[in-house]
């Protein structure tokens, strides 16, 4: 497979082959794309009809990609008489300067083209080999190359101009290039899309934020966002370059909410630059120690987008919070659902653990009230549409049998929940950790209603009913010849018997008997489980059990992410330790940036975690696994206004200082060294410095 | 949430309807209006405030709705006055909008009507729209896929 770069500023962004081109593919979708459009899906750069090949790649930035070209194979290199520099920028337009340079004795002469074509695929449409309905035209305006694609009174388009005189055909833009000897030439290009609204306007321009971010805005911006965030300082590189690519990774993924004026996390590249409730939520859990502002505009956003009737073909119900927010043309036309769609049975219990986990960071209790209607309603949902069967369990399962989800927790794939010898349930099904998230939902809204709303008797009702249906879930889960707890319960009430990494998010929820915690943790770090570098999706004792299968044996960074901060909740710290450093050292494998999963093979069998085929990169829970893996470590738990620092720091981290921790406290710092030699002599080695 | 449309600005072009051509207001519509003030109490429960104004075209003709929102009340007039958020559609949307026979963000998505302003309020406001026809309760789904072994892959 070729490489592939990907550049991105909120949700726009472009994936080019490694010279920086940009040509069809039906694997992965490269192209320019912003609010689920592609707006580019040519761009080719040819020095006298010949490609070009990369002699290096300077990813300087998520934003900017410079790349070093030369024509000729690569084997021709060494006489290279001409250069290019391609520098690239995503700054709410797409920008290429090219720079040719002569490196001969004499003048030359060459022509420098760059072929362009736009399809405008819904990002669905490339994902399942759509044919589009509307009509595309390209209309050479003014030395300007404008295409345009309508259906209806859907419009986009793309305009790409040139700071120097081109030719232009439909397909392109050629120059005629004359270098001196030494000399060097250039132009700058310019790709601007356009989502046209009312009067013929980009409705991005009434945006508080605005289309277009000068690069030095952005620049400027991401500084500001970055110096914000807690200063780690470690003895691991592995953890310190973790930490900084995820914080890194998260500001670039930030795309401006319209309604808020503010940005929210898209889920990830490339097939996931919208907002998602699971993930926006998992993801903000994550970042809330470090990056607080992320989390307050997500939360209203999917308040403000909460469920409000029945609605087949979006699975929509009064008081969800939805599943996939998508802007384009499919949603719009109501070929896919997500306009928002809902169908996720997760996203509505971990509202309510955010906005409680968000308050006891921040103390923003104006916000809790603010959005005591919303959370009333969502706690509602779990024992009304949720409670589908009336077993007093959240059940799953799609109305919209043609676009719907069939499975909507968060391995959504069709084959991702199983029982023991691989045979596939009927639905409606509950998977374990819908119970778990129920349970802590209802325990962190009893808190919400006895100390912001004031309603003793809410709380008292949802706390009983939280015990209760803890006492349930342990006995109809439990599998006592096995122990551990169901992958779910089917429709007939009978266990789902897999064992799954599900069983840390119980761990993480509290829904776990005391009694029982050590035999959870001991399948998680067992070798069914446990691949060396953290947690797989499904044992490899299942039937179903695939190394390399999307959420049936792969290993998900975000999963243990929680499984690890569950671990700590039961007081594991040393098992929370070790998912901790397996995942860290798979991190540094991956140069910091975790990718969405990778292969679930034994550690000792590839020395070097295996990425999964397709996996999505960056993404914002991957890319919030290295903060939570730091808030467990240090052991930071808010409660009662102040912050508990509790570090447990494994065995070869040597020390970590977390300085200036955001919260209601003002900012605090977190130290933390492991107990072995090296933290202890790489802590004396510090202090001896003066 | 990218919902096309320009921004609020007054129009000294227009001034405020005199509804001379109100018969030819499908009925549908004028009923929904109605009910607003009596659903509001059910619907808008959290600390929503301001000023709706839905602008539906007819032929060459646009009629104006002001809905005033505040926590459980909705107050609906007749006429054109600036407001903080503006929908704007065709009225043949609208029925279909006050019939549960299309959904709001996806007629904005594909362009169809357009918001402009305060866009937090028409998330308050899409709750009053009706669902489709026919929609079914999870529950029965569930239920009913228990009884008949529906439900299956």
């Amino acid at each position: 497979m070729k490489q592939l770069i990907s550049i991105l500023d909120g949700n726009t962004f472009v994936v080019s082959d490694g010279c920086g081109d940009i040509e069809e593919s039906f694997t992965y979708p490269m192209g320019l794309f912003s609010f689920d459009t592609r707006f580019l899906s040519t761009w080719i750069l040819t020095l006298d009809g010949a490609r070009l090949h990369a002699l290096s790649v300077d990813e300087e930035t998520s934003y900017g990609t410079t790349y070093f070209l030369v024509p000729g194979e690569p084997s021709h290199y060494v006489d290279a008489k001409i250069s290019v520099q391609r520098h690239r920028a995503i700054n709410g337009s797409f920008e290429e300067t090219l720079t040719v340079f002569n490196h001969n004795t004499d003048a030359v002469e060459v022509t420098v083209r760059v072929d362009v074509g736009a399809d405008f695929a819904d990002l669905f449409e490339i994902k399942n080999a759509q044919r589009k309905l509307g009509r595309a035209t390209v209309d050479l305006d003014d030395g300007n190359l404008r295409f345009s694609y309508r259906r209806q009174k859907f419009h986009r388009e793309v305009v790409i101009r040139s700071s120097t005189e081109a030719q232009v055909d439909e397909r392109g833009m050629s120059f005629r290039a004359r270098l001196e000897p030494h000399g060097e030439w250039q132009t700058r290009l310019r790709a601007t899309a356009r989502i046209i609204g009312a009067n013929g306007r980009d409705f991005r321009e009434t945006l508080p934020l605005g289309p277009d971010r000068p690069v030095p805005e952005i620049r400027d911006e991401r500084r500001e966002f970055l110096a914000s965030a807690p200063l780690l300082r470690s003895d691991s590189e592995a953890l310190s370059q973790a930490y900084q690519t995820s914080l890194r990774d998260l500001a670039a993924l930030r795309y401006e909410s319209i309604t808020l004026g503010a940005r929210l996390v898209a889920a990830g590249l490339p097939w996931f630059m919208t907002l998602f409730g699971r993930d926006s939520i998992f993801t903000c859990l994550q970042a809330l120690p470090f990056m607080p502002a992320v989390v307050e505009p997500t939360i209203v956003m999917l308040a403000g987008l909460q469920g409000s009737r029945l609605d087949d073909f979006r699975d929509e119900e009064p008081g969800k919070i939805l599943h996939e927010l998508r802007y384009g043309e499919l949603a719009g036309f109501e070929e896919q659902p997500h306009s928002p769609y809902y169908g996720s049975a997760d996203s509505t219990p971990l509202f309510v653990i955010l906005l409680d986990e968000y308050e006891r960071w921040t103390g923003d209790v104006e916000l809790v009230r603010r959005l005591e209607h919303p959370v009333r309603a969502a706690l509602d949902w779990l024992d009304t549409f949720g409670n589908m069967l009336g077993t007093g369990y959240v059940y799953y399962q799609t109305r919209n049998p043609r676009t719907g989800l069939l499975n909507q927790c968060w391995k959504d794939s069709p084959d991702a929940i199983s029982y023991h010898d691989g045979r596939l349930p009927s639905y409606p099904l509950g998977t374990c950790e819908l119970q778990g998230y129920a349970y802590d939902a209802k325990i962190r809204g009893a808190r919400l209603a006895r100390e912001i709303w004031h309603d003793p008797a809410y709380a008292d009702r949802l706390e009983r009913e939280a015990g209760e249906l803890k006492q349930r879930f342990n006995r109809d889960f439990w599998l006592a010849d096995r122990e551990y707890y169901a992958l779910g319960l089917d429709r007939d009430g009978k266990p789902i018997d897999s064992l799954s990494s599900n069983i840390g998010h119980l761990l993480w929820s509290g829904i776990v008997d005391e009694d029982r915690a050590p035999a959870v943790v001991r399948h998680l770090l067992g070798s069914a489980l446990f691949s060396g570098w953290g947690v797989r999706t499904l044992a490899t004792t299942e039937g179903r059990y695939n190394p390399v299968g999307y959420h049936v044996g792969t290993v998900w960074p975000f999963d243990n992410s929680i499984i690890a901060w569950g671990l700590a909740r039961y007081g594991f710290r040393e098992e929370a330790g070790r998912i901790a450093t397996g995942i860290l050292a798979a991190a540094h494998c991956f140069n910091g940036r975790l990718p969405e999963a990778f292969a679930g093979f034994p550690r000792t069998q590839t020395n070097y975690p295996v990425e999964y085929p397709t996996a999505c990169s960056p993404q914002a829970w991957s890319a919030g696994t290295p903060l939570l893996l730091l808030r467990v470590l240090l052991g930071l738990r808010p409660h009662e206004g102040h912050l508990i620092i509790d570090p447990d720091v494994p065995d070869g981290m040597g020390r970590i200082e977390l300085l200036d921790i955001p919260g209601r406290w003002g900012t605090i710092d977190a130290l933390g060294r492991s107990r072995d030699r090296i933290g202890l002599e790489q802590s004396m080695t510090r202090y001896a410095q003066p | 949430m990218p919902l096309p449309g320009g921004p609020l600005r007054p129009d000294p072009a227009r001034r405020p309807a005199i509804c001379t051509y109100h018969s030819r207001v499908p009925e549908s519509i004028d009923r929904f209006f109605d009910r607003l003030p009596s659903l509001a109490p059910r619907i808008l429960r959290g600390p929503t405030h301001g000023l709706m104004r839905i602008d539906l075209d007819v032929g060459h003709r646009t009629e104006h709705w002001l809905v005033a929102m505040g926590p459980g009340t909705a107050v609906v007039s007749r006429g054109n006055a600036e407001a903080d958020a503006v929908w704007q559609s065709d009225m043949d949307l609208f029925a279909d909008l006050v019939a549960g026979r299309s959904q709001g963000i996806a007629a904005v998505l594909r362009n169809d009507a357009t918001i402009s302003g305060e866009l937090s309020l028409f998330l308050a406001f899409r709750r009053f729209f009706p669902e489709p026809a026919g929609a079914q309760d999870p529950r029965g789904v569930g239920r009913q896929s228990v009884h008949t072994g529906g439900g299956r892959r």
